[in-house]
């Protein structure tokens, strides 16, 4: 297992491009290819978005954010304080989709399906939501400086 | 992100709507409401140029699909109904491409949030400028 770079967020929109620098920059730091790192900033920022838009419902929250490599694959892990929604639970949509699917995350979660290799949701023993992003990469040889 | 607009005047006049920077849930609202901005101005046939973005998330794909029927001159889906919203854009995209509505040079990383979502089948994407003045 890599180091891990770590940091806690203000659950809020403008808080999305920092977000995605964060997880940008921590993923470079590792040996994963620059489309595998495109994919997951994609689907961490649908994630993101769902949590603060339908989980804390534009109030006031935190999102933790934790980067690491582990062998070939580029993790993610997503923390949050909002009511208690698993993801991974939503069925995958028909595209185009049918008329009676629920309203949910919508194309942000058919996005994140598509553009990772695995979803793990938990809920944390304090009752947060737990959702870890694994993406397998290419691994290239890291530029020394 | 800034939006700029320019015309050109090509076989019908074309507005061209210059992107730059990233487009995501914070910003989005922004370019459905330049759209029906320059659409109440006259622009009917509309480029977006996507050279300078450098992403764009599903909240983008739900500008564009406004964007689309904007300059179709059909009534939007709200913007706010997730699910219903992307039905609606499922319907169009089984209807095939727009003819008002096209994108100009989106880079990989935008490219592949229109690929896996099939917007590349919905919206008419082209790399060369004046190719794409001509297709309207």
């Amino acid at each position: 297992m890599s180091e891990r770079s770590w940091l806690r967020f203000d659950a809020d929109l403008k808080d999305l491009t920092a977000i995605r620098q964060f997880v940008e920059d921590a993923s470079k730091d590792g040996a994963g290819d620059s489309n595998s790192i495109q994919d997951m900033l994609i689907a961490v920022n649908e994630a993101i978005t769902n949590v603060i838009i339908h989980g804390y419902l534009g109030q006031p929250g935190m999102i933790e954010v934790e980067v690491s490599y582990d062998n070939h694959d580029l993790v993610v892990r997503l923390l949050d304080q909002a009511p208690i929604f698993d993801p991974t639970t939503v069925p995958s949509p028909k595209i185009p989709p049918a008329l009676d699917q629920p309203y949910l995350g919508g194309m942000g979660i058919h996005m994140m399906r598509q553009l990772t290799d695995n979803m793990i949701y938990t809920t944390t023993c304090d009752g947060r939501n737990e959702l870890i992003l694994i993406k397998k990469v290419v691994q290239h040889q890291r530029n020394e400086p | 992100m800034e939006i700029n607009v320019n015309e050109f005047q090509a076989r019908v006049p074309v507005t061209i709507l210059h992107f730059q920077g990233e487009l995501d849930a914070s910003n989005y609202l922004d370019v459905i409401a330049r759209v029906k901005e320059i659409f109440t101005t006259g622009t009917r046939h509309l480029l977006i140029d996507m050279s300078e973005l450098s992403f764009m998330s599903s909240s983008g794909l739900v500008a564009l699909h406004s964007a689309a029927l904007t300059m179709e001159g059909k009534p939007l889906p709200d913007p706010e109904h997730g699910w219903n919203t992307f039905h609606s854009i499922g319907k169009d995209l089984e209807n095939g491409s727009v003819e008002n509505c096209k994108i100009l040079n989106p880079q990989p990383a935008v490219s592949r949030s229109l690929q896996v979502t099939g917007f590349d089948k919905f919206l008419e994407i082209f790399t060369d400028l004046d190719e794409a003045l001509a297709s309207f």
